[in-house]
């Protein structure tokens, strides 16, 4: 019963300044919006075609049609033109070249052949030809019934999966929540030290209230705080900017080792520094290292090589590959990886720093004296 | 209602208590005396047990601290010195969660935050944050949060440290009323004023030891050889002269007046004078007078309490 009174003492001194709350959630929402919408042609893996016109100089005939009609469908629209109208087109730089169909073939006329135009006209053009010259040969050979190709379905996956990837919102609606959750360390550490910056650790140690029990109300509350800012941010990334995250409460169970880490971080850089200036110096910067080394300002694994391997060895780089595995490809492995990494030193830092907290009692630093 | 004896405390090579013994009656206000670094604080938290002593034992009403510490814990209230109260919770949020800490639920932790808040005259402040508090008020709500859970013995550490007079009066009358209601006290303070308005006994402490206890008349009694005088002066004080004076044990100075200890009214008085005199030094005023905690702790230990 008792720690539920010091939980409830927890709550309202988060809510006594809801703007440090708010911020920490606003923070990494902002830096979603803003990261996302400043690399997201870097995560975009689809070149959008556009449709191709180019002059035709034939004489209407079965072939011709059949050539004009299957060309419509790979996006290459040919448009009927005399000789003239077709050169006057190219000389006018309306059109990058122009092709003719006759005896001879098919042949493309054009200033350059090195573009878009040319390489697809000549990829379309080759297989035509070859259906054309198999039909010829089938019927040659007697066998109407090879003659006219048929339509088959030769591919086994009918579409890449484009969509089971990350945009740069997705991504970044993952990596900017891990990098709050990270700066939870500090916010942890806030929580433990304010009862020695207010001098109440006097009170409560000399309270029948164990000082067991107040470090478990302490660090549960810290890490029920961080999962709380942890599910607002996701809510919002949702609505805000449509980002997947699957299921988001699987995602929030699948997080609580990883508050675990960020949890026991920041205190046991309280408890092992023994002051709370040079703790939040360190974790300040242990925390950047750690959210770059996992690819949350920038994808790290896209470099490759030493990158890639210090992004998979980064407890930050497995929770949120991880995510991604799970969000994207519905795979668990990663996530358990990470959750059972993070989730046991997150276990270890914790224990020690509870050492190192209860080596305190009955000195004269509690005491003051 | 508490033992204290033979309580021993080092930090490293510093002796902070010597071996001192001292016990609290029930109902009574016990004093400890003593100027800065004297040992007050570190004898009081070895008794709430903030700190381990080195040697000793402490009985708070007949149970051992060091056996039955949490069952001794529930009998204190504790008042530390410096200021341990939440700035970003409301008065009563604060008193409420201390009151908490002891067990108090539901309606007897309103009432009892209610009737504490009101002691302490902050009761209608209670919706307001500690924080915006003056330093009265907060040291106030210090004492509010130390007593809410109706200790049997209160303990407060210099309670009245850089107040303003107002506040000082209220926190003192506060603890008469408490005591009234039959709470035991033990006070420490290098206040003399407040330790004689207050204790009905007082242990005087100096360099870790207790150099006297007793009431203020049985301290008096330590020093009944001794007489107190004071003179306001005026001209060149020859005081290197005056303390050569024969029987002229210490000259204190207190803000215009000059407090001399003699052994011997008679002759010592007569031999003051006259020095007086020949320096051409005005007497715009004296008076003979009982000796106050000052000059005890002054004839006792050499030392001015406020040094």
């Amino acid at each position: 019963m008792r720690a539920l009174q010091f939980i409830k003492k927890e709550i309202l001194h988060a809510f006594s300044s809801p703007e440090s709350l708010m911020l920490m959630i606003l923070f990494p929402f902002a830096l979603t919006l803003v990261l996302g919408l400043a690399f997201s042609s870097s995560f975009s893996r689809v070149i959008k075609m556009p449709e191709t016109r180019l002059p035709l100089v034939a004489q209407g005939s079965l072939q011709t049609n059949l050539y004009i009609s299957q060309a419509a469908q790979a996006g290459l629209v040919f448009e009927q033109a005399t000789l003239e109208e077709a050169q006057q087109q190219l000389e006018d730089r309306k059109a990058p070249g122009y092709v003719t169909l006759d005896g001879d073939g098919v042949q493309y006329h054009a200033r350059s052949f090195g573009n878009m135009e040319s390489l697809l006209l000549r990829t379309y053009s080759r297989i035509f030809a070859q259906q054309a010259n198999m039909t010829g040969l089938a019927l040659k050979a007697g066998r109407l019934d090879l003659a006219v190709p048929k339509a088959g379905n030769y591919i086994a996956h009918e579409s890449i999966a484009l969509d089971r990837e990350p945009d740069s919102f997705g991504y970044y609606g993952i990596t900017m929540l891990t990098m709050i959750m990270m700066y939870g360390a500090s916010q942890a550490m806030g929580l433990m030290g304010l009862e020695r910056r207010e001098r109440t650790d006097l009170r409560l140690k000399a309270s029948p209230f164990s000082m067991t029990g107040v470090y478990l109300a302490k660090s549960g509350m810290s890490i029920f705080t961080l999962l709380v800012q942890a599910l607002i941010l996701m809510i919002m990334n949702t609505l805000a900017f449509g980002v997947d995250y699957r299921s988001i409460p699987l995602v929030l169970l699948m997080l609580i080792p990883f508050a675990f880490f960020c949890n026991g971080l920041g205190i046991l850089a309280y408890q092992a520094a023994d002051n709370e200036r040079t703790a939040n110096g360190f974790l300040n910067l242990l925390i950047v290292v750690l959210v770059f080394l996992g690819g949350g300002y920038v994808p790290l694994r896209q470099f490759g090589g030493l990158m890639e391997k210090l992004a998979d060895y980064s407890p930050v780089g497995m929770i949120n590959q991880g995510m991604i595995d799970y969000i994207y490809t519905n795979q668990f492995s990663g996530m358990l990886r990470a959750m059972a990494f993070t989730g046991s030193l997150g276990v270890v830092m914790l224990l020690i720093a509870y050492m190192l907290y209860k080596r305190e009692e009955g000195s004269h630093r509690v005491a003051g004296a | 209602m508490l033992q204290a004896k033979d309580l021993i405390k080092r930090y490293d090579k510093t002796l902070a208590v010597s071996s001192i013994s001292f016990s609290v009656k029930k109902g009574e206000i016990f004093g400890l005396l003593g100027p800065n670094g004297a040992g007050k604080s570190t004898t009081i938290n070895i008794i709430t047990g903030l700190i381990r002593k080195d040697g000793g034992k402490v009985t708070i009403d007949g149970l051992d601290l060091d056996r039955e510490l949490t069952q001794c814990k529930h009998k204190l209230g504790i008042v530390p010195q410096d200021l341990a109260i939440y700035n970003d919770l409301t008065a009563e949020q604060n008193v409420r969660f201390f009151g908490s800490l002891y067990g108090l639920r539901g309606k007897q932790l309103e009432e009892s935050a209610r009737e504490t808040l009101k002691l302490v005259g902050l009761y209608d402040h209670r919706r307001q944050r500690a924080k915006t508090f003056s330093g009265g008020m907060k040291r106030r709500l210090n004492i509010a949060c130390g007593l809410v859970h109706k200790p049997q013995l209160l303990i407060l550490d210099e309670p009245t440290v850089g107040i303003d007079p107002q506040s000082r009066n209220h926190i003192l009358e506060s603890i008469l009323e408490l005591n009234r209601q039959g709470m035991t006290v033990l006070y420490t303070t290098h206040y003399m004023e407040e330790a004689q308005q207050l204790c009905q006994r007082i242990a005087i402490m100096d360099s870790g030891q207790i150099v006297a206890q007793g009431s203020l008349a049985q301290l008096k009694a330590l020093v009944q050889e001794h007489w107190y005088i004071t003179m306001s002066l005026q001209g060149t004080v020859p005081l290197e002269k005056l303390r050569l004076v024969s029987g002229v044990e210490q000259i204190d100075i207190r803000e215009n007046s000059y407090r001399f200890t003699l052994k011997d009214k008679k002759n010592q008085l007569r031999d003051l004078l006259d020095l007086l005199i020949h320096d051409q030094v005005e007497i715009t005023d004296m008076a003979i007078s009982e000796p106050d905690l000052e000059d005890i702790f002054l004839t006792l230990t050499g030392k001015r309490l406020r040094d």
